[in-house]
């Protein structure tokens, strides 16, 4: 079993060593004459368009958390409906109240105007 | 191990008491309309914040009280995740005082300065916060330990870029949460490999499962590196420490507080129940590296301390070479000749290391909080965390500049303040178990300490005030709310309480510490 | 009611938080000072009494004392344990000094008037309130020497036995030194200090010798006292040669030593001179030391330390001898000098070192309960004695100054006196210099029963117990049950002694109630003596019925009472596993002390009964002739120690001065001062060549160090994370190469 750690490591070690010394050697022994075209940005071959700072909306990134939010309460439903017949009391009664906790951060998103897109 | 119930959830009543509370008022800032949110002073939400918090203060108290005479019964377990004992309390206790005292102290500044419309969810982060640290130091699984390790994180990250409008505020919530998720990932590497060798998340059922074969020992000391890289990044131990800084300077003065003694609290608890418990059998492995952390982060602390001019700054990095000090009572509880942590009669040793750590950590609690909240109140009189707008203090207000003072020593560690018992257990534990190189580095770096401390104090008590050009000006006296008033009388009789008459804290440390060494098998 | 009796620590609380609450806040107000004084006193006597009466109404309480710790004081390998002990004799004491402790400070309230050897124009205000400048800090005081009694009498260790001891030292120095604008009372203040000071070092030295040899080393009475522990004291013997204590037992010389401090508390021969001068302390103080506690405590440490000396008295006879040779001698030394003193307070004060003799003789012979019985009546009628002398003092002063204001309202040129402070014509007599305006000479008085009634009965009432009055009085039966313990138990000697001693304290006793309030007044200002404020009468009052009445629980049995005291006690004596005889009945102590009782009083009658004439002289220092005068001047030991003792040590500190400053050791240390200014010199000049250039440069490489380690805080997360990285790598690498290697 340790010595499926030991490749880990021995891997770890290789992964850490190859770029350095890759990049270290093209630093060592490439010859360096810089001109404009060179010094440009490569953009898989088409040319640049624009400034490569683009604003995105925050609120995007909102909308998203919040989906993320309500998806992994989704995934945690799952097994508790699945074993529903088997849950005692006090596991329903968790179940509902981490449903509520959710209800209510669902509420205070809409409340504070989270949901809407401006 | 007892069925999971309604029964179970009593001992973590403290927490859901927390819980509720932080969902109270979500909920109340909800109901609000537009027009209510204008005049929404946030006092009512501090008021709600503070009520709960000493509740489950109080809680944490009689779950303390309950225990009894130490070691006569084993951990109380609730619902496999958690332990109830007299370490837990202890450390429950210390972060709910202190998370109040900076309620009390700092929520009228943080109501002030935040948002409009976002004052009800400070509060209930704050609360949840609360309860984050409060579950990390009772779990004993790795799961659970590393879910409110990471909520506390989280809400932590957000308190400290609280102030939105803030720039500095908002680098300070930024750099944290960049470093923090980074170190927390580092950490989880570390839990995986424990989780991969012991095949169990339970701290006990790792020990036994390390114990059983000495070969994972391989794995024991890469484990603990990661794990000390998110641990130390909490603990803000060199060289994970540099985050702490910056935070420390852009973060609301009271957060600062809370993240520089509580969660700094919190990191240490879980880093000591990890090590000694999960992996006390390899204390050889861990021992020479929390040693060299130890050394590295008060040297660093103090060296970098020794330049800065802002006195906050200079409080943050003060407080990462207290941190180091604070580990030397982390590697003390291991005596340098008897590498067998099993070995250890514990009855017969006064100085055991952890107790110091658990002495330490109270009295700079309410030093530390003491402190901040004297910067919070030069702030908010000058604006200015500059060494000059403490000069005439003294003149000023004399009691703010006393009890500065009072920190300031403490801090140094003179005799009769609650900084001196601190360090006279952890420094004693460190000589009697003979680690008197690490002594020794100690000792050096509390000389330097007192260099930068002293430097404010000098100014406070002997030099004239000056205005922003460096003009002497008239003093003119200083203005302190009640609260923050209370607070800081309340750190002070602490901090001097702990210093002249410490029986009672260091029995209460010698409980929580036997306990905890008592439940490695 | 029991439960009650834990609350015992408590009683010596209240005196002491009124001293801090008097010092700390009240001291700008006399009245309050005063009241809260009294306060602390009669909240500490509403404790005692019900724990003193709880004790007296328990079953067999003696066989069960109440004890319990409040704290420890770790000191290495042992703890000193504080706490409380209330047990029989404790029980008694309680009783006896709360009560007596309220009556004292009632009539201090009243007594600390505006006194006459100050000048009005230095203290106005004081004056105008008729009150003494240091009124406020006299009560402090007094609440802190009662802090000090009610400690000792509940301690349960010596330990905190000797610092309650120790804190009534104190007191008493600053209180006879009270009025320190008077030279007399500050060589009395030195005097009683310095000299229990000597007894109380000896006793120090008898506690460790104590504290040494016991087995397990304790001094908690309850430790140290049980009987194993005194039988193995018992058989240990001085490990030493010497020609005196050689062979003796260690438990008669730790007796012996620790007897000391009675000696020089309970001011027994030879370190008795310090009494009589502390009557220079304002009376209450006197009445309070010298009646009620300190020198109570002297005997009450023999008491509580009784176990100790019953074993000693069959395993070191000679040192109990020892003891009741002190005291017997004192007993009759100090009543021949009471006989020819004039002084109303120096009477009583001999008085009382006299009696303090009867109670050690008493310890010395094994008379037990006899000595904590004539402690008990002792107190009540001294303190009553002496708050009455202070009564008629202050009268007579009162009557100097009616006569002074009198003088002036007749005399033109009145101004040529002054305000009274003008020195009287002294009178050189055969019976001793007389200053005719003295209001303590006992000379000046006279007839004063009419003048002062309540005082006057009161004080005669206190006579007639210290002279054993027969069958009536509290002193008959304490002195009796002592003389019958002397004949019973064939101290032959010491009987006769104790007998010719009680002859004559009925004798002083009756010439001083006939000076004082017999026959006729003899001055002029004993005419205008007016009756004292009724805070100084009531306690007089007060206390007069103890006098009588305390006596009767101790009526022998023989008489077909029950005798209480000794049924009380029978139950501690038990528990304690000690040894007390029983005296008999026997007619000659009971008709000795009757006859002397009786004797001395009736030829002090026939003698002083009308007082004397004005200008008399003393009839029986006609009688004694030069007898009289060596008792006249305490048989001239104050001048032998003078001359011996005192100049002896002045001597030989001029001596050692010499020796000092000018012959030895002043050179010596001026040429190793000299060298070490040159040392220090070449030290400095290293220090700032050397070490200052090291400090300086370490402080100097330690800040650049922090201005360079500052450089890499640069704000940066990404250089941040970069650190963390490198050094989780780089420190994962060193430790994974060498398991590499090994693989490989």
């Amino acid at each position: 079993m340790l010595q499926g750690y030991a490749f880990v490591l021995i891997l770890s070690g290789i992964a850490f060593i190859l770029p350095v010394a890759a990049t270290f050697m093209g630093y060592l022994l490439g010859p360096r004459k810089p001109d404009a075209i060179k010094g440009d940005t490569y953009e898989s071959g088409v040319e640049t368009i624009g400034d490569a700072w683009v604003q995105f909306r925050a609120q995007y990134y909102l909308i998203g958390l919040i989906f993320l939010i309500f998806d992994v309460e989704v995934i945690f439903l799952f097994p508790i409906a699945l074993a529903y017949r088997n849950l005692s009391l006090f596991g329903v009664a968790a179940t509902i109240t981490f449903v509520l906790i959710l209800i209510l951060g669902l509420l205070l998103e809409w409340r504070k105007g989270s949901l809407e897109w401006q | 191990m007892s069925e999971i119930g309604i029964g179970s959830l009593g001992s973590i009543l403290p927490e859901i008491i927390l819980i509720v509370g932080g969902l109270l008022i979500l909920l109340l800032d909800m109901i609000q309309n537009s027009t209510t949110y204008q005049r929404e002073s946030g006092r009512g939400f501090m008021a709600v914040a503070v009520l709960f918090l000493v509740v489950s203060l109080v809680g944490a108290l009689l779950q303390m009280l309950s225990f009894g005479s130490p070691t006569s019964q084993g951990p109380h377990v609730a619902a496999y995740l958690v332990d109830i004992d007299p370490f837990t309390s202890f450390m429950k206790m210390t972060i709910y005082i202190g998370m109040t005292l900076v309620a009390i102290a700092g929520g009228s500044y943080m109501n002030r300065y935040s948002p409009r419309m976002g004052r009800g969810e400070f509060w209930s982060l704050f609360l949840f916060t609360s309860m984050a640290m409060g579950m990390v130091v009772s779990a004993n699984n790795l799961i659970l330990l590393f879910l409110s390790f990471e909520f506390l994180s989280i809400s932590s990250y957000i308190l400290a870029g609280y102030l939105r409008n803030n720039v500095r505020s908002s680098e300070a919530g930024l750099k944290y949460f960049l470093y923090g998720s980074v170190a927390s990932s580092v950490m989880l590497y570390g839990m995986s490999l424990l989780y991969g060798v012991s095949g169990s998340l339970n701290l006990t059922e790792i020990a036994q499962a390390m114990a059983a074969n000495t070969d994972f020992s391989i794995v024991a000391l890469p484990a603990v590196l990661m794990l000390m890289v998110g641990l130390g990044f909490k603990m803000t131990l060199a060289p994970f420490f540099q985050w702490a800084p910056d935070t420390y300077d852009g973060a609301p003065t009271p957060v600062t507080a809370y993240l520089s003694t509580a969660s700094k609290a919190a990191g240490f608890a879980v880093t000591a129940r990890l090590l000694l418990i999960g992996l006390g059998a390899f204390s050889v492995e861990w021992v020479p590296v929390l040693s060299g952390l130890a050394i590295l982060t008060m040297t660093v602390g103090n060296l970098m301390a020794l330049r800065q001019n802002s006195v906050k700054r200079m409080l943050a990095y003060s407080s990462v070479a207290q941190a180091g000090y604070m580990l030397m009572g982390l590697v003390s509880v291991v005596s340098a000749s008897q590498a067998e942590l099993s070995q250890i009669d514990l009855a017969s040793l006064g100085m055991n290391g952890l107790n110091g750590l658990l002495i330490y950590l109270f009295a700079y609690l309410f030093t530390n909080i003491g402190a901040f909240m004297v910067v919070m109140a030069i702030e908010e009189d000058s604006g200015s965390h500059d060494i000059s707008a403490y000069r005439g203090l003294m003149q000023r207000s004399p009691g703010l500049a006393l009890a500065m003072l009072i920190f300031l020593l403490s801090l140094t560690g003179i005799p009769l303040t609650g900084g001196f018992m601190g360090k006279f257990y952890v420094f004693g534990a460190a000589v009697q178990h003979q680690y008197f190189f690490l002594a020794a580095a100690g000792f050096i770096n509390a000389g330097i300490a007192a260099g930068y401390y002293l430097r404010v104090v000098a100014a406070m008590l002997y030099e004239p005030a000056v205005d922003a050009n460096g003009a002497e000006i008239a003093p003119k006296p200083l203005n302190m709310g009640m609260a923050l008033q209370l607070t800081l009388a309340i750190c002070v009789l602490v901090t001097l309480w702990i210093g002249i008459y410490p029986p009672n804290f260091i029995d209460l440390a010698n409980d929580a510490s036997r306990h905890l060494l008592a439940l490695r098998f | 009611m029991e439960g009650f009796l834990n609350l015992a620590w408590l009683a010596p609380v209240p005196p002491f938080l009124a001293f801090l609450a008097i010092v700390l806040f009240t001291n700008r107000n006399k009245t309050v000072s005063a009241l809260v004084a009294i306060g602390g006193a009669v909240i500490s006597f509403l404790l005692s009494w019900p724990i003193a009466f709880a004790a007296f109404g328990a079953e067999h309480f003696g066989a069960h004392p109440v004890e319990g710790q409040l704290f420890s004081i770790p000191t290495g390998n042992s703890a000193i344990h504080v706490g409380y002990l209330v047990d029989a004799p404790s029980a008694l004491m309680l009783f006896m000094v709360s009560f007596l402790l309220v009556m004292i400070f009632v009539y201090a309230s009243g007594y600390m008037t505006f006194p006459h050897h100050l000048s009005v124009a230095d203290y106005p205000l004081a004056a105008s309130q008729g009150k003494d400048p240091r009124y406020s800090r006299f009560m402090a005081y007094i609440s802190l020497f009662a802090t000090g009694m009610m400690g000792l009498v509940v301690s349960n260790s010596l330990i905190t036995f000797f610092i309650f001891w120790e804190v009534m030292g104190l007191c008493s120095y600053l209180l006879i030194g009270f009025w320190y604008e008077k030279a007399s009372a500050r060589a009395a203040s030195i005097k009683a200090f310095m000299t229990t000071r000597v007894g109380d070092v000896i006793m120090l030295i008898g506690m460790m010798m104590l504290y040494i040899y016991s087995e397990p080393s304790s001094l908690m009475f309850s430790e140290m006292l049980n009987v194993h522990n005194l039988e193995h004291l018992a058989e240990l013997s001085m490990p030493t040669n010497w020609a005196v204590i050689g062979g003796l037992p260690i438990i008669g010389i730790i007796s012996v030593l620790i007897f000391f401090g009675t000696i020089g508390k309970s001011a027994q021969f030879p370190l008795h001179v310090w009494l009589p001068d502390a009557m220079e302390g304002p009376t209450p103080v006197s009445a309070m030391i010298h009646a009620a506690t300190m020198v109570s405590a002297g005997v009450f440490l023999l008491i509580r330390l009784y176990p100790l000396y019953a074993v000693t008295l069959e395993a070191a006879p000679a040192a109990m001898q020892f003891v009741a040779f002190i005291g017997g001698f004192t007993a009759l030394f100090a009543a021949t000098i009471a006989v020819a003193q004039w002084d109303i307070k120096r009477v009583l004060a001999y008085s009382t070192i006299s009696q303090l003799g009867y109670m050690v003789a008493a310890i010395g012979i094994g008379a037990f309960p006899a000595a904590l019985f004539h402690l008990l009546t002792h107190a009540f009628f001294k303190a009553l004695l002496f708050l009455g002398s202070g009564s008629v003092i202050h009268g007579v002063e009162h009557g100097l100054h009616h006569v002074h204001e009198h003088s002036h309202g007749h005399d033109a040129h009145g101004d040529e006196h002054g305000h009274g402070h003008h020195a009287p014509a002294l009178i050189q007599r055969p019976d001793g210099v007389l200053n005719p305006e003295d209001a303590q000479d006992m000379r000046n008085m006279g007839g004063l029963l009419e003048r002062m009634p309540r005082t006057g009965w009161t004080f005669i009432i206190g006579g007639l117990a210290l002279s054993g009055f027969p069958l009536l009085t509290a002193g008959f039966w304490s002195k009796d049950e002592i003389l019958s313990f002397a004949w019973d138990g064939g101290n032959t000697i010491v009987f006769w002694t104790l007998a010719l001693a009680a002859f004559l304290t009925a004798f002083y006793t009756m010439r001083q109630i006939g000076m004082t309030f017999l026959g006729a007044p003899r001055t002029e200002m004993a005419e205008h003596t007016p009756e004292s404020v009724p805070t100084m009468t009531w306690p007089l009052l007060l206390i007069a019925p103890f006098a009588i009445f305390l006596g009767w629980v101790g009526i022998p049995g023989w008489f077909g009472i029950p005798n209480w005291l000794e049924g009380f006690l029978e139950h501690h004596i038990e528990y304690n596993q000690f040894h007390v005889a029983h005296p008999h009945f026997s007619f000659v102590p009971l008709s000795v002390s009757l006859i002397v009782a009786l004797g001395g009083l009736a030829v002090g009658y026939m003698v002083y009964g009308q007082g004397l004439r004005e200008g008399e002289v003393d009839p029986v220092r006609k009688l004694l002739g030069p007898i009289w005068v060596v008792f006249h001047n305490k048989y001239y030991i104050d001048e032998l120690y003078q001359y011996t003792i005192i100049t002896f040590t002045l001597l030989l500190t001029n001596l050692l001065y010499l020796v000092d400053a000018k012959w030895v050791i002043d050179p010596i240390v001026n040429a190793v001062g000299r060298f070490g200014v040159w040392l220090a010199q070449v030290g400095a000049a290293f220090d700032r060549l050397i070490v200052d250039g090291l400090v300086n440069g370490v402080a100097a490489v330690t800040n650049l160090f922090g201005g360079w380690l500052r450089n890499t805080q640069d704000g940066k997360v990404q250089v941040y994370l970069m650190v963390v990285a490198v050094s989780m790598m780089v420190w994962l690498l060193l430790r994974a190469m060498p398991i590499l290697l090994t693989l490989v």
